[in-house]
């Protein structure tokens, strides 16, 4: 027997602890970006669209009385704000957690959003039927992140893919595009880094690889007993 | 007397809002619109208006420090705080910026607007 082995075992294990610290503390950074981000979404549009609609309302208010036309229209356009006000809350709401994941599960939501993106996406998936919920949404928000990344960070994407399957107890995904990296943005990739990190809480994995003809990303979640 | 107003949001809704109130309220004429503090304190130096709707939060030196600037840059020009905070939430350093009030976002109207400026006015008056 090798004296090295214990040692080495204990560096191993020293590193995964670091490792794991590492990663929580990014976990909690991310959730944190995540809330702040939801703040300032809430406070730059649904709460500027409601003020704008207040304002509105008492111009109108007071046209009755001098111009009942003008209020008319003044109206007319606050019923157009009413129309966009709740779109965006839509959106918001879809962002934070899409009703379709909620409702039916991770092979719809992911095909929802691929048929939203701007760059044509094939989605190949296997009958998954549902899966937990923190296994759903993991796969899904490591899916529409590589997919969000397909149109930020690369460059001259014409196609994507995306697999969903099934294999030795745990979820497969796959993210393929044909684009090539824009390299300038790689080491600022913090999102790719906490997609991993949300995997790697559920004891999956998630991969990169970067070549001349495309960026495929690969991620193994295991289903929970 | 016609009094000329500046809006400083980086906002458009609230932007929006304002330039439709303005435009359809006797007595008052839209003369500019900034989307952060620094452009607000460019314009009220250069336009000097008679008012500047100004948001507090804003990306760059924000409505509070604008509105200081603008205090000793464009002491004829009078600024009201806006913002969708309540009362209680508001930064600190708002009653020491020489700004005339504040006014919740939603409660921007054209009465409000010309009494604030009137007791503007009158504190000018007062102190020449």
């Amino acid at each position: 027997m090798n004296d090295d082995q214990p040692t080495h075992a204990l560096e191993d294990l020293g590193a995964a602890i670091e490792e794991l610290a590492a990663s929580r503390s990014r976990v909690v950074r991310v959730a944190d970006a995540r809330s702040r981000t939801i703040e300032r979404r809430l406070h730059d549009e649904v709460q500027q669209q409601l003020v704008a609609l207040a304002v509105g309302a008492q111009l109108a208010r007071d046209l009755v009385a001098t111009d009942p036309r003008a209020a008319v229209s003044q109206l007319e356009q606050m019923g157009r704000d009413v129309r966009c006000a709740l779109e965006d809350v839509r959106a918001l709401a879809a962002w934070v957690y899409p009703p379709l994941l909620l409702d039916r599960g991770l092979v719809d939501a992911v095909t929802a959003a691929a048929s939203a993106h701007a760059i044509p996406t094939r989605v190949d998936a296997e009958p998954l039927g549902r899966l937990a919920p923190q296994v759903e949404a993991a796969a899904y928000f490591c899916c529409v992140g590589a997919l969000a990344n397909t149109t930020r960070r690369r460059a001259g994407v014409t196609r994507v893919s995306i697999v969903l399957r099934l294999r030795n107890g745990a979820l497969q995904l796959e993210v393929e595009d044909d684009g090539t990296v824009q390299a300038a943005d790689e080491p600022d990739d913090a999102e790719l880094v906490a997609l991993c990190d949300r995997i790697a809480a559920l004891g999956g994995k998630v991969d990169r690889s970067v070549g001349p003809t495309g960026t495929r990303v690969t991620g193994r979640i295991p289903l929970p007993s | 007397m016609t009094i000329r107003v500046v809006v400083a949001d980086d906002q458009a809704p609230f932007r929006r809002a304002v330039r439709m109130l303005l435009a359809r309220t006797d007595g008052f004429e839209l003369v500019g619109e900034a989307m952060s503090g620094e452009e607000a304190v460019s314009l009220a130096v250069s336009l000097e208006p008679d008012l500047v709707l100004m948001d507090i939060r804003m990306r760059g030196i924000g409505g509070i420090e604008a509105a200081r600037t603008i205090h000793h840059r464009s002491p004829c020009t009078a600024t009201v705080l806006v913002s969708t905070y309540r009362a209680a939430d508001l930064p600190a350093g708002i009653h020491a910026c020489g700004a005339v009030g504040y006014l919740h976002k939603s409660d921007v109207d054209a009465a409000s607007l010309r009494r604030l400026y009137a007791a503007a006015l009158s504190r000018r008056r007062g102190r020449g």
